[in-house]
């Protein structure tokens, strides 16, 4: 399974609570084993949602939406994308002063004689 | 000084704070919508004269707060505001303590919205200053 970013364009956004609540759980619904919804980020500013998919393909994440919600928010474009969490430069760091005698300062560069 | 969610002098405080913030002023610059409160008491109880809810009414306009009013349970002419949002007391103090998200509280429907929720979408920015500055009045921050 890969890791997609869908990014969509919020052309249309439901005006009642319930609509919009209920829409977003219809889609929730949908997903499946083979296309997981994860997580999403909404920036108001370029009316765009950012979507963090787990799926086979980019088809199998469009076939979870109704064409009402393509309408109202189109996707704009899907990416492969990898994770990059940078509490492991801590974890590298850490495990690089263990490396070096566990000096907490900054490592020394070798002297060329 | 920490003032009392919900009460006058709670609704006093951040008045204050919304009129004399310039960061909030900045980000509702645009801002067009009154705002009223209702707080449920917590556990569904039948509504009796102990139970009736609690409202917040305030009037927000372009960066600033126009009026704000503390109305007690029971208070018979209740405005109607652009926008009102409802939700126990626990749910409320949720967001204003910083450990429920408001964008994800109305979007999970613990914060039950009335009013144009595309509006609310389209201004995050300004709902996220605004929890902030609740925050302020309340001495949570």
């Amino acid at each position: 399974m890969n890791r997609y970013l869908v990014t969509h364009h919020i052309k249309r956004i439901y005006a009642s609570q319930d609509d919009l609540v209920n829409d977003w759980r219809g889609l929730r619904q949908r997903t499946h084993a083979e296309a997981r919804w994860l997580r999403s980020w909404y920036a108001a500013a370029s009316e765009r949602l950012f979507c963090e998919w787990e799926a086979q393909s980019p088809e199998t994440i469009r076939a979870c939406f109704l064409p009402v919600e393509l309408e109202m928010a189109p996707i704009e474009k899907v990416e492969d994308v990898v994770a990059i969490d940078p509490a492991w430069l801590d974890e590298s760091a850490s495990s690089g002063a263990a490396a070096d005698g566990g000096s907490a300062g900054p490592r020394q560069p070798d002297r060329v004689a | 000084m920490s003032a009392l969610f919900p009460s006058q002098a709670w609704v006093e405080a951040l008045v204050r704070v919304l009129n004399n913030d310039a960061r909030y002023g900045e980000i509702a610059r645009n801002w067009e919508g009154d705002l009223l409160f209702v707080i449920k008491t917590d556990g569904g109880a039948a509504e009796t004269s102990e139970t009736r809810p609690t409202h917040v009414y305030l009037d927000l306009w372009h960066g600033k707060c126009r009026s704000g009013r503390y109305l007690p349970p029971g208070v018979a002419d209740l405005p109607k505001p652009a926008f009102t949002l409802t939700a126990g007391f626990t749910h409320f103090a949720a967001v204003l303590g910083g450990s429920l998200d408001p964008m994800q509280a109305m979007l999970t429907r613990r914060l039950q919205v009335s009013g144009n929720m595309a509006y609310i979408l389209r201004n995050v920015p300004v709902v996220l200053d605004f929890v902030r500055c609740c925050r302020l009045a309340a001495g949570a921050d």
